[in-house]
């Protein structure tokens, strides 16, 4: 096995810790929304609207 | 200040009183004739906006002024002036305006940590008792404690403070209640035989963006929440983990990996048979993150000689330039992968070669004789091998070379979720504190 494909099997072992924390019910919401959308060189292109779009996610949740 | 220049899609250049321009893009490796050479950096700076395809063809064109140094280093030494930045201007379309836009993650807006409790800010060279291993890398919690409160990042952006803050209060609540959750997943995932293995990212599954259902967003997640998710994931790892360790009797034996982050620690103990050996006699074991610098290693080991249990270290060395960028198995490879994701900032990234081996370096030197302790050394750089220590090129590791380099590399091949997750550095902590080590 080479080293990229062992990363690929260590990409495999981290989704199952995931699953297998959904069946234990022990995930914690984290509130991150939805992604923004970003520039290239990684910038949040508008600050002000990912705030807003977020509190507006924040309400739905809360309802 | 005497001019803008705006630069399509990549960021912004400025032009000095002194005719040099400038860029907000300032973390980019300048090598003059292989060697590194910051003074040069302004000058660089000054193209790098206009992408790496032009630098390139500039380095073609002015060969000579430029030097390739190879081709995974993206670049070189160059003096620019305004005239020659309006010439590439012209040529690459850029425009000049007075109030150029543009960005980078620098310029996001920052929130101030919420009040209460402390900030977790370090002089990550900060080595207060004089043992030679610093206490406290630039993410996770201190590396002798297993807090109740955590320290809170500065400068983060509105939604990292979201997600920081909700995962910080699950953990504050009840953290032995979060650890014991932890530590069921691990025993529930570990293959018969093996040992228990605790790790800083592992306990990231315990946060709903890291294990979204969606694979885009899930990656998009891991590149860009990684780091604000660090903090109580390190928390929990280590709470967790010593738990299981009471668990050990007098005479057992754990196993502890140490080595920069994405050095394939996991990897290099599979192919060498004396590590083999080692996991197969340990329990448990300890899979430090790379970002703890190794200032964890100490505090193992004290908890370890409290309960007469004994620590078998395994360091994995790495070219980090190469394993940041390898186009096979490299950290941003593997980060633009959807179906990995995890980005580790650069600095964190850098902090963990250069800081990492000289911390475990001197906890080598301080416990070799310890019979509670064993150490053993590989190279990862080809095939892993055993050696005798680590390499000397690893103990002089400049890490603000190294990072420069890997901010640049990211920004430069990467996808923009990964140079985010890669960049945010310049504004977590724009201000660099301790001396140049």
């Amino acid at each position: 096995m080479t080293e990229a494909e062992w990363w690929e099997e260590d990409a495999k072992r981290v989704e199952e810790l995931g699953k297998r924390a959904k069946q234990l019910r022990i995930i914690v919401p984290v509130n991150a929304g939805n992604s923004p959308p970003l520039d290239k060189n990684g910038a949040l292109i508008d600050d002000d609207a990912t705030a807003e779009h977020e509190s507006a996610a924040d309400t739905e949740a809360d309802a | 200040m005497i001019g803008e220049l705006q630069i399509p899609d990549v960021g912004d250049a400025v032009l000095g009183d002194d005719g040099v321009w400038t860029s907000d893009v300032t973390n980019l490796a300048v090598y003059l004739n292989g060697e590194y050479d910051p003074s040069r950096a302004e000058g660089l700076a000054a193209i790098l906006p206009f992408g790496a395809g032009a630098i390139m063809d500039a380095a073609r064109d002015l060969e000579g002024e430029f030097k390739l140094v190879e081709p995974i280093k993206p670049l070189l030494s160059l003096s620019a002036n305004a005239d020659w930045v309006q010439n590439w201007c012209n040529q690459y379309g850029g425009t000049t305006c007075k109030d150029g836009a543009g960005g980078s993650t620098a310029k996001d807006k920052k929130t101030a940590p919420p009040p209460g409790d402390g900030v977790h800010d370090p002089n990550v060279e900060h080595d207060r008792n004089n043992d030679g291993v610093t206490e406290s890398a630039r993410v996770g919690v201190h590396g002798m404690k297993v807090p109740d409160k955590i320290g809170k990042l500065p400068n983060l952006t509105k939604r990292e403070r979201q997600v920081e803050t909700s995962f910080r209060k699950a953990y504050e609540k009840n953290p032995d209640k979060m650890a014991g959750d932890y530590r069921v997943l691990v025993a529930q995932t570990t293959k018969p035989g093996e040992p228990r293995m605790y790790e800083t990212d592992g306990a990231k599954n315990l946060a709903d963006a890291w294990t979204h259902p969606d694979q885009s967003t899930r990656a998009e997640n891991r590149a860009t929440l990684n780091t604000p998710l660090h903090q109580v994931a390190n928390a929990v790892a280590k709470r967790a983990f010593l738990h299981d360790l009471d668990s050990l009797k007098e005479g057992d034996e754990i196993l502890v990996t140490v080595g920069g982050c994405g050095a394939g620690k996991g990897y290099a103990l599979k192919n060498v048979p004396e590590a083999l050996d080692i996991k197969g006699r340990c329990k448990l074991g300890w899979d430090s993150a790379g970002d703890q610098n190794a200032t964890e290693n100490p505090w193992i080991q004290r908890e370890a000689d409290k309960r007469g249990i004994k620590v078998n270290y395994v360091f994995v060395h790495t070219d980090p330039y190469k394993q940041w960028g390898d186009p096979d198995k490299g950290v941003l490879k593997r980060a633009a992968d959807p179906k990995d994701g995890r980005m580790v900032d650069a600095k964190v990234f850098a902090d963990s070669y250069a800081i990492g081996a000289k911390n475990h370096q001197a906890f080598y030197e301080s416990h070799r004789n310890n019979p509670n302790a064993s150490f053993t050394f590989i190279d990862n750089s080809t095939k892993p091998t055993k050696i005798d220590g680590i390499p000397k090129e690893a103990l002089t590791i400049d890490r603000h070379e190294l990072a420069d380099f890997a901010a640049s590399h990211a920004a430069l091949t990467a996808p923009p979720h990964v140079v985010r997750g890669a960049t945010m550095h310049a504004r977590i902590w724009p201000k660099e504190k301790g001396r140049r080590r």
